[in-house]
């Protein structure tokens, strides 16, 4: 699955100090087709486990990704519309439903403090989060509606966007619903998606963001995320995702879903190599010799899944950046990592209050170009590099969307202040505080973010 | 602390354009003015300056925020057709842009030039114009050529540098010109509205204007 079911187990891992976030239901919203088979997670499970040629390199001793079973119950997903159908949003599909079934008994919305069960089967009225996240509660003033057992007046108010730097000339606010229908199972991109789960000595965060230009125009959000433990039965990682699909390509939203998923596979198949080679006297040269290959390899799957789906590779063009960090630490300083990436999406490392990127400043040019390599048909030159994630610190991968804001002070101060303490934001703080706001920056913004505490 | 893709736009102001052309351009402003002001999304993200040229080049509107402004200054007609004092302030007016916006801590994007000409250059150019066009000037502009009247598609292209437009005869200079304001309001507005390339700002580029021929921009 895309990312775990975690969040549903209960909310005394998540650290969440009290709030203005009221009773929440599940976070991104993508809950209303319940058990909708995706076909993009199954063109990518079933091109993993193709193996072959492509997945095996015995001279390098890569092992292809094991199989796994996925679920068939649902029919094969047939689209609506043709390949060239250039409305993204009309041909999407969902990207946020598992395709195993639950191991567990039936997953309930998440509860806030007051709320009766029945009470979210028949709301009095309208509940303030829906899939639009914070937004619907902006609409309006923030007003929330209280619920039947609470006094009217109990209940904090859902906070603002945070204005970060320069104001936008324009108020917060949601544009047109798509007037597409979307593929045959009826679901669509959700705007907002977030995530994160706890592991002892790893805290792990995930907003996936529709930027306020898609928002305006009614368009799809094209950014994606993962998360996910991963192990090849020797060593265990957790593996951290943000892909950015390429905006003028008209599937490049299934591209950033399917590399997160692609990207997993691969990555799970080859967790001790990473580690090992993260350990290793030459690490960032081996890490990135790794990473060249396998690249490559998640490129020709890309393509492959484009062509199943009869759609041009490059239309389903993404960015990546994915973050491997052992879950065990084996250097005496703290956590082992491994950052790869496709193009420009990036990844930082907040220490001290301070964020470093981890690779050479993009923006340190005088003039900001908009080219970038992209999976599956420019890849160019990969990018790959090696750290130690000390207690304390914070490594997050994100998209352009949040590093483009991040080459202003007053942004990387608001995020250094929020995310450089003690406390670990829950899951719908995180969300509003990446859902900054600063003028001209409408872009998509995907961030997943690992603290070691 | 924004991010900002300025767009300029070079106009002849030589003699030939006396009359229905600088008026057709001249009524055009304030629509312009309106299309992008009143549109704050777009107003965000993009400014715009307007530099006319005939024997010397001048600023008629410095580089601006369109929302900011009550209106753009009108055009007059000079006397001949000098290339080269245009590239040379567009040279100049660009550095100290950039420079300015980037003080400020503005992202700045690759600016865009609309370049509009409707007669033959009398003078030698091609200095100015490497000059303003070269590869390793870090804030060299993206140029879309325009021309009508006596200007050749051999020149367009020349100074072209994305693509260039001549005009194809269909219709008077007047309604051409409208039609080249207009591709000039859509080429802002797309490039401020919709994320394009990889998210970032990417300057929208019209395939197609009506009344002219789409003619691809010379090699540099």
């Amino acid at each position: 699955m895309p990312w775990g079911r975690r969040r549903n187990q209960g909310d005394a891992t998540n650290n969440l100090p009290p709030t203005g976030a009221g009773p929440g239901s599940a976070g991104d919203g993508a809950d209303e087709s319940g058990g909708v088979y995706n076909q993009e997670m199954d063109e990518a499970t079933a091109i993993a486990n193709q193996g072959g040629a492509q997945g095996h390199h015995p001279e390098a001793g890569f092992r292809p990704p094991e199989s796994r079973p996925y679920n068939r119950d649902e029919p094969y997903d047939q689209y609506a519309s043709a390949p060239h159908d250039l409305d993204a949003r009309g041909s999407s599909i969902a990207q946020d439903e598992p395709p195993m079934p639950h191991e567990g008994p039936p997953i309930a919305p998440e509860e806030g403090p007051g709320v009766q069960p029945d009470a979210f089967r028949v709301p009095p009225s309208p509940s303030p989060v829906d899939g639009a996240g914070q937004e619907h509660a902006m609409d309006g003033g923030g007003h929330q509606a209280p619920l039947e057992s609470e006094p009217a007046d109990s209940a904090p108010a859902f906070p603002e966007p945070v204005v970060i730097g320069a104001r936008p000339s324009f108020p917060a606010e949601l544009g047109p619903l798509s007037t597409k229908a979307a593929n045959m199972s009826g679901s669509a991109v959700p705007d907002t998606a977030l995530d994160g789960g706890d592991l002892p000595g790893l805290l792990v965060r995930g907003a996936s963001l529709r930027g306020e230009d898609h928002r305006n125009t009614g368009t799809i959000r094209q950014d994606s995320m993962g998360m996910w433990r991963v192990t090849d039965g020797k060593r265990a990682a957790v593996l951290a995702c943000a892909t950015d699909g390429v905006g003028s390509e008209p599937f490049s939203h299934r591209g950033a879903v399917a590399a997160c998923q692609l990207l997993r596979d691969l990555a799970q198949a080859n967790v001790s190599h990473f580690l090992k080679a993260a350990e290793s006297a030459e690490s960032a040269a081996n890490i990135k010799f790794i990473w060249e290959i396998l690249a490559s390899q998640l490129a020709q799957q890309l393509s492959e899944m484009a062509v199943r789906q009869k759609l041009e590779p490059k239309t389903v063009s993404t960015t990546l950046a994915a973050a491997l960090i052992e879950e065990n630490p084996t250097h005496p300083a703290g956590h082992r990592y491994v950052i790869l990436r496709v193009g420009d999406a990036t990844a930082y490392l907040l220490h001290d209050g301070q964020f470093i990127n981890r690779f050479a400043d993009p923006h340190g040019g005088d003039i900001t170009d908009t080219k970038t390599w992209s999976l599956p048909t420019s890849v160019g030159d990969v990018g790959a590099t090696v750290g130690i994630l000390r207690p304390g610190d914070m490594l997050m991968v994100c998209s352009d969307g949040m590093s483009n804001p991040m080459t202003t002070d007053d942004a990387c101060e608001q995020l250094a202040r929020w995310w450089g303490g003690d406390q670990v934001p829950g899951l719908m703080e995180f969300g509003w505080q990446v859902g900054y706001r600063v003028k001209s920056y409408g872009d998509d913004r995907t961030a997943v973010c690992v603290w070691s505490r | 602390m924004a991010q900002v893709l300025p767009f300029y736009l070079v106009c002849d102001e030589s003699g030939s354009m006396a009359g229905e052309p600088l008026d057709a351009i001249n009524a055009s402003l304030p629509e312009i003015h309106s299309e992008i002001g009143s549109s704050p999304v777009v107003a965000d993200k993009t400014k715009f300056a307007l530099i006319g040229f005939s024997d010397d080049a001048e600023v008629v509107l410095e580089l601006s925020d369109l929302s900011m402004i009550t209106s753009i200054p009108g055009l007059t007609e000079k006397g001949g057709t000098n290339y080269s004092s245009a590239f040379d302030l567009l040279y100049d007016t660009i550095s100290q842009d950039v420079q300015k916006l980037k003080g400020q801590g503005d992202q700045v994007y690759r600016p865009a030039v609309f370049f509009l000409s409707d007669g033959q250059p009398g003078d030698e150019w091609e200095g100015p114009y490497k000059r303003l066009t070269d590869p390793n000037w870090s804030y060299h502009p993206n140029i879309l050529a325009f021309g009508f009247g006596a200007v050749d598609a051999t020149t367009l292209q020349q100074v072209a540098t994305v693509r260039a437009f001549i005009a194809d005869g269909t219709m008077g200079p007047a309604q051409a010109l409208r039609e080249f304001a207009q591709s000039l309001i859509q080429s802002i507005v797309s490039s401020g509205s919709k994320p394009a390339q990889n998210g970032a700002l990417t300057l929208s580029v019209p395939d197609q204007v009506p009344g002219f021929t789409a003619l691809p921009a010379d090699e540099i």
